[in-house]
């Protein structure tokens, strides 16, 4: 019994983590440019579909594994980068409205982007071969996949604090999150700060796409969910703290992880519970600042 | 005076010729004018992949009737509309198939939901509607009309099949699918069918995830603290890969048999990664079939679009056949007659012989189960030890369709 709940509880927190490095960089393009990046959960799909690309190029091998957790981020990566500077710069400062159409607009070119390139049909990417297995964990099988999923997570959030809270550019951020007019009299270019954020947003986004085609089918709509889970964590962690994220995105997946244990036609609505609960508690998001 | 006559005269023939004529060129027109065909099937979503196959493999069947003439000296034409899962959206665009572009006869959408909606468009405008995908039981039950035609194994006769199946041999059972209409429905004829063949076995445990669910990991530890001897899975498509990918880990196939839903497009994307020792249980799919007619099809499809095709494609190609036999053998064009004939004929088809029963037009079309392996040829795990399940031994009888209908 309790190791059930265990195993459950830690499958909760591998989902729970793939959440985390998605939601992530959703945290820093809402948290910093405050830009509602409805695109987010596409860019975790089309970051699917090239590691389903980049794999099969490979031959499916470890290698092909390892050459699409490069890839995804840096492809994706680079989109941001593009979108932001060749779209999303020209209208900022303007009304929030706009920047939503934009971001859905580009959920639609996504989709259909896909479509041209790889059809309507899903497709599967495989367990790199070295950790499709299964571990011991107190007698019970656990996916060795998932621990590594648990592993580069936890290696996503130390390498983001640290960003964000000993570097330069981390602490330029935060300062543009407060007043970024006062940063941009300094003599820091934030328009370009912004695009790099929304790369790194982007990247982070393509990293949690390629950790995740392995573990379900790779098809259009599996941004869907991703995304209404990503703007969850984002507010229950309070906006822009990375932390914070971390915290809710394993309260997201424990939660509903054990919450089908207990409740599984009420599965659908574990995660707007959970939102609902800390909004009452904590307006502001965990570990949010008070607006 | 004279010359006025005679312009009156002239004027009467110019006018009778230019009649005449105009009947000719007329009639000729209509001798060329093309039948057209409207499709509505949802090119966008969760089901696009099956509605390409289903579009391909009728184009592709109109291909070869226009190559060898027509029929009755006419040529057939495709219209294809996207309904994007929408049954409103489905309604409203076969309305316009029929009112606007003049289409003569329609064939099978995609979705079960817009079926419904397809299928009461083809009653209130009286065309004739042969379906290739959907399959709820209501369309043969109390949204039955003359001019509607099935060759889809309907959701009764595949879950009796599952149950004839798997039934008499494993008394524990647990069930898993995805929590909507058809999927209640399959575990409900499943029960009853199985408490026929094995009133010893009981169903001790259900699970419903939500449709597109990307975690299936707490369901899975679910059903294996249950300890069934088998699973009978509603998963199908994306899900049923997230779902064969996520238990594969936990030891679930070697612990427990499964059988489920299983397409032709699932067997392809997951290639080898689809454990061997699955029971599948599939529509129409090509290798279940060995015939010549069949051997060719394969070849002639994968020829034209570079890929194998799916059990989709088999009952799209089968139905645009049946719709084009049962024009050719019609008295007239008009709907009525089509209906009849198509009624009143077997068809010849890949799959074997079709008839279509008076009380509901249902095609006594097969469904398959076998075990997933791998097959020689195939670029894919495919089924081995494949049992063909008659549509005789499943389907409902005419009182049980006709309480159906009466709404008992």
């Amino acid at each position: 019994m309790w190791t059930d709940i265990f195993i459950q509880i830690l499958s909760g927190v591998s989902r729970g983590m793939i959440l985390f490095v998605v939601a992530s960089g959703l945290t820093l393009i809402f948290g910093v440019l405050r830009i509602p990046n409805f695109a987010h959960g596409s860019f975790y799909m089309l970051a699917a579909f090239v590691a389903y690309a980049v794999t099969h190029a490979v031959g499916g091998s470890n290698l092909g594994f390892a050459a699409s957790l490069l890839m995804a981020p840096l492809i994706l990566g680079v989109f941001g980068l593009v979108f932001e500077f060749m779209l999303l710069r020209r209208i900022a400062g303007r009304l929030h409205l706009y920047q939503l159409i934009m971001t859905f607009a580009m959920t639609l070119i996504i989709a259909d982007g896909i479509k041209m390139i790889w059809g309507g049909a899903y497709r599967s990417v495989g367990y790199p071969p070295l950790l499709s297995g299964s571990v011991e964990i107190f007698g019970r099988p656990f996916p060795t996949y998932y621990l590594l999923v648990i592993a580069v997570g936890l290696i996503i959030a130390g390498l983001l604090s640290l960003l964000m809270e000993r570097t330069r550019f981390g602490r330029t951020v935060s300062a543009a999150v407060v007043d970024p007019e006062m940063v941009g009299a300094l003599g820091v270019n934030v328009p370009r700060l912004y695009t790099l954020v929304f790369g790194l947003g982007a990247a982070l986004a393509g990293l949690g796409g390629a950790l995740a085609a392995p573990v379900g089918s790779v098809s259009l709509g599996i941004g869907d969910s991703i995304i209404i889970e990503s703007f969850a964590v984002v507010i229950i962690g309070g906006s822009g703290s990375i932390p914070g994220a971390l915290a809710a995105a394993l309260i997201i997946g424990v939660v509903q992880s054990l919450g089908i244990m207990v409740a599984p036609r009420l599965a659908i609505a574990f995660v707007f519970i959970a939102l609902c609960v800390v909004l009452l508690v904590r307006p502001q998001g965990l570990l949010g600042r008070r607006v | 005076m004279t010359s006025k006559r005679f312009t009156r005269r002239g004027a009467a023939l110019i006018a009778a010729g230019v009649f005449a004529g105009a009947i000719a060129i007329g009639a000729a027109g209509a001798e060329e004018k093309p039948i057209k065909i409207g499709l509505t099937t949802d090119l966008t979503g969760i089901a696009a992949s099956y509605a390409q196959a289903q579009v391909d493999s009728v184009q592709m069947a109109i291909d070869e009737i226009n190559e060898a003439g027509g029929v009755k000296g006419r040529k057939f034409e495709l219209l294809v509309r996207d309904s994007k899962l929408k049954p409103e959206l489905g309604s409203s665009l076969t309305r316009d198939l029929i009112v606007r572009e003049k289409i003569d006869y329609l064939i099978g959408p995609d979705a079960s939901s817009v079926g419904v909606a397809v299928t009461g468009v083809a009653k209130q405008y009286k065309k004739v509607v042969v379906m290739t995908i959907p399959n709820t039981p209501r369309l043969v039950g109390e949204l039955f009309h003359p001019y509607f035609f099935t060759i889809v194994p309907s959701g009764t006769m595949l879950a009796r099949a599952m149950a004839e199946g798997i039934g008499p041999d494993n008394d524990k059972i647990a069930f898993i699918g995805g929590d909507y209409e058809a999927s209640h429905q399959a575990i409900k004829y499943f029960g009853d069918w199985l408490a026929k063949v094995n009133p010893k076995a009981e169903i001790i445990d259900e699970q419903w995830p939500k449709l597109g669910e990307p975690d299936f990991t707490p369901y899975i530890t679910q059903l294996m603290s249950a300890e069934p001897e088998i699973v009978f899975s509603y998963l199908w498509g994306a899900d049923l890969i997230t779902f064969i990918k996520q238990a594969k880990p936990y030891g679930f196939f070697e612990k427990t048999k499964f059988a489920t839903l299983l397409f032709l497009d699932d067997l392809v994307a997951l290639g080898d990664d689809m454990p061997d020792g699955i029971l599948g249980q599939m529509y129409a799919p090509p290798f279940g079939t060995k015939s010549e007619k069949m051997d060719a099809f394969i070849k002639r499809f994968e020829d034209k679009y570079g890929h194998y095709p799916s059990d989709w494609a088999v009952m799209g190609y089968d139905g645009m056949k049946i719709l084009a036999q049962g024009i050719a053998n019609a008295k007239s064009w008009d709907s009525d007659d089509v209906a009849a004939a198509i009624q009143s004929h077997e068809y010849d088809g890949l799959q074997g012989v079709v008839t279509f029963r008076d009380v509901d037009h249902q095609g006594n079309v097969p469904s398959f189960l076998g075990t997933t392996g791998t097959v020689e040829g195939l670029p894919f795990k495919a089924l081995v030890d494949i049992k063909r399940i008659d549509a005789e031994t499943v389907m409902p009888t005419p009182e049980e369709i006709l309480q159906q209908r009466s709404g008992g």
